[in-house]
């Protein structure tokens, strides 16, 4: 007998859990399908040639916006990565059971550490597997009549000859795709993209690994024990402040903007401010929201809610700083939208194309960030059912455990989500302006006239109460799980 | 084990000893210079009052836990101060543990926990699953096999995690209060179980318990109070400070 488990075992350990442990190797698998098909989409237009098209899209068409599109994908992965750290903590309490259980049946550190590399490279493995078959067979089935949407001939006539009299013509008969479907995308990229996320993952996954002691008494985790301090969150609303008071002044100055450096500086830097405190004071704000509405409310559902949050206010914030992320990110472009469309003709369609397609590609963002709101609230009323049942049990209705879960979500997320878009706007406006200059008129007539950036708060507010919905809506589905979970049953469940 | 003969060894195969073991928690002292002898096939039983360090000691001895002074030493080998991979693989080799519940792992069926031991050894699936079978056999509950643990009584969880810490045939076997939550009838049984299997195969057993009636089942008797042996001055083996 070696003094080491075999692979096989190894494997086994981690793929044998419970209900919760299967959920999270799925999740992963099907996060990680999605961001695999979507780099190698990215990779496929990052592949068009001169050879390749041409296409209905001119992003697509113009070999100059190839990057933007490119950059746009594979930034439409960054929810989808973070989503995938969302899924790996689906179960953990459940897990870190079982992996106390390992130690204590004999398992070393270092098993454990494999054990979990293990399942979570099968999940990836699997997710990735799965990513570029579909990827492949997506691109395959389009290439069919539902994206080749029309045929063009290119005709090339050319006098030859001495006399210049011989016609020669040349025919090209080409389709026309919606999508690039006929990009012949290297296999080596393809592998490469299929090989190193599920990679990243394993690795990503081992890195948290590290912040944990998993003993045979339990897992030890070294964050999440001290109380979430304030001074970020505090960097955050400070920031938000500036950045509105800056842009202010600015515009009551009713002269044109100009981008000085300086200037810049110091709204890069409020902007960084805010987004850094917005990510790491998520957690102060959710304890500051609960404790203040917990001593004010006299509705049980909000008291439910307020009081969870206070007591765990580090569970929601990973699923909570992405929405807020993509909320930033959002205002920024509407604030950038807002310039365009006053500083462009507005007979050229191609801005109003672009901002409007840009605006899609914020919604894809939104739906994914809310959907790590889904992940978090399905695995609360999992793995908290313990409580929900006694709750239930104790006669509080299942309509206000569900209302409560659903405010636990939103408590902290509104009052952030209009900071962060306000931050995102308002360092736009830092950058580009309050102002601007537009030339109009004919040719040595032309007429120079200042016109003010107006506030986008119609989009704005679009963008606000869209994230919250979204995500009120995400989190209500995942509210299907309450009748199962405050099943009395469930008051002797072990894990 | 082919160190062994180069470290001044207190003691022969399979012998378990500790000297003047000092752990707290924090500023709680829990053992306070405690030293301690069992030899090979001794069943010695760990007696105190509550909180007078008995858990501790054994989960020393064990090395689960580190002391702070103190050497713990297994069959002429010092084993306190080797690392945590090393002393995780002598607990699933030459130790098995046993204590009052929760230590199965919930997912794997009584057979499966059986066989972690041996498989986490790099033994073979199948033949894991059939020696765990034996196992579970020689304490009575064979027909638990493919039952999870949620699923059986605390007598029968106990019966099987009994098994699975006398699996791999160890030499010293660490049991903390193993009948601590099971009514006289099945408590009775289970030691009678553990005594008769620990004898059969020459297996040293440490015993925390405090119950007289189930110290009665023991060779001897160590009794702890306020983190200090509380006994004859004949069992203790090795005197403070030497
Ligand atoms: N994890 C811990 N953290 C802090 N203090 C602890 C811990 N475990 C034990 N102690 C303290 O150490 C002392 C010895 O505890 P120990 O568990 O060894 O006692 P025991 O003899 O096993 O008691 P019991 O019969 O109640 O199981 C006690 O004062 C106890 O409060
Ligand atoms: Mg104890």
């Amino acid at each position: 007998m070696s003094e080491r488990p075999r692979t096989a075992t190894i494997v086994w350990l981690g793929a044998r859990g419970g209900r919760a442990d299967k959920a999270r190797i799925l999740a992963t698998a099907a996060v990680t399908a999605v961001a695999v098909v979507g780099l190698l989409s990215a990779a496929c237009v990052a592949w068009i040639g001169p050879g390749d098209g041409p296409y209905t899209s001119n992003l697509l068409m113009e070999p100059g916006l190839h990057p933007g599109v490119v950059i746009a994908l594979v930034l439409l992965t960054v929810p989808v990565l973070a989503l995938s750290g969302q899924c790996a903590r689906i179960g953990a309490p459940a897990r870190d059971r079982r992996l106390a259980a390992y130690r204590l049946g004999g398992a070393t550190p270092r098993d454990v550490v494999r054990i979990v590399g293990a399942e979570t490279g099968l999940a990836a493995g699997m997710g990735s597997v799965l990513g570029a078959g579909l990827f492949l067979l997506g691109r395959w089935l389009l290439d069919g009549p539902t994206t080749v949407v029309g045929t063009y001939t290119k005709t090339t006539i050319r006098n030859t000859g001495p006399d210049s009299q011989s016609i020669l013509r040349e025919d090209v008969v080409g389709r026309v795709h919606l999508l690039p479907t006929d990009v012949s995308l290297p296999w080596a990229v393809v592998a490469v993209v299929a090989v190193s996320l599920p990679l990243g993952t394993v690795l990503f996954s081992w890195l948290a690994l590290h912040r944990v002691v998993v003993s045979p008494f339990g897992v030890v985790r070294r964050a999440d024990v001290r109380p979430p301090r304030a001074l970020p969150a505090a960097f955050f609303v400070i920031g938000t402040a500036s950045l509105a008071v800056f842009s202010r002044i600015r515009s009551s100055s009713g002269l044109p903007n100009e981008a000085v450096p300086s200037v810049v500086a110091v709204v890069v830097a409020l902007f960084l401010m805010c987004g850094v405190g917005m990510i790491l004071g998520i957690a102060a704000i959710s304890s500051f929201v609960g404790a203040f509405v917990a001593s004010r409310t006299s509705s049980p559902a909000l008291l439910i809610a307020a009081r969870r949050l206070a007591a765990a206010p580090y569970t929601s914030s990973r699923a909570n700083a992405v929405i807020l992320l993509v909320a930033m990110i959002g205002g920024a472009t509407q604030g950038v939208r807002a310039n365009i469309l006053v500083t462009t003709d507005p007979a050229d369609t191609f801005y109003l194309d672009t901002l409007n397609l840009v605006n899609v590609v914020l919604m894809i963002a939104i739906v994914l960030a809310a959907t790590g709101a889904l992940v978090h609230t399905a695995d609360t009323v999992v793995t908290s059912r313990q409580n929900l049942a006694s709750l239930a049990a104790a006669g509080v209705p299942r309509a206000v455990l569900r209302r409560s879960l659903l405010l636990e979500s939103l408590l902290p997320l509104a009052p952030a989500t209009v900071l962060a878009t306000a931050a995102g706007m308002l360092a736009v406006r830092g950058v580009l302006g309050t102002t601007d200059t537009v030339t109009h008129g004919p040719f040595r007539h032309q007429v120079i006239e200042v016109v003010h950036i107006p506030i986008p708060w119609i989009e704005m507010g679009i963008l606000i109460l869209g994230t919250l919905a979204t995500t009120a809506l995400m989190a209500w589905a995942a509210l299907t799980f309450v009748r199962r979970s405050t099943d009395p049953r469930e008051l002797r469940t072990t894990a | 084990m082919s160190r062994a003969s180069q470290l001044p060894a207190p003691a022969t195969a399979a012998t378990i000893s500790a000297r003047g073991i000092v752990k707290s928690y924090g500023a709680t002292p829990a053992l306070r210079e405690v030293s301690f002898r069992a030899e090979p096939g001794e069943i010695v039983a760990i007696t105190g009052p509550s909180g007078s360090g008995k858990s501790t000691l054994l989960l020393c001895l064990a090395g689960i836990l580190q002391p702070e002074a103190g050497e713990v030493w297994f069959a002429g080998r010092r084993i306190d101060d080797a690392g945590e991979e090393a002393r995780s693989r002598m607990r699933r080799t030459v130790f098995g543990v046993l204590f009052q519940f929760g230590q199965l792992v919930a997912e794997l069926t009584a057979a499966e926990n059986v066989a972690l031991p041996l498989l986490l050894s790099g033994a073979r699936r199948r033949e894991a699953l059939a020696v765990a079978r034996t196992g579970l056999d020689r304490v009575g509950v064979a027909d638990l096999a493919d039952v999870h643990p949620s699923q059986m009584s605390g007598g029968q969880a106990q019966r099987v995690a009994m098994a699975r810490a006398l699996v791999t045939r160890p030499d010293v076997l660490f049991a903390d209060e193993p009948t601590g939550a099971l009514d006289s009838l099945a408590g009775e049984q289970v030691l009678t179980e553990l005594t008769r299997a620990a004898r059969q195969g020459g297996t040293t057993v440490l015993l925390v318990t405090h119950e007289a009636r189930v110290a009665a089942y023991a060779d001897r008797e160590l009794s702890l109070r306020d983190g200090v042996v509380d006994g004859p001055a004949h069992e203790v083996e090795y005197g403070p400070g030497r």
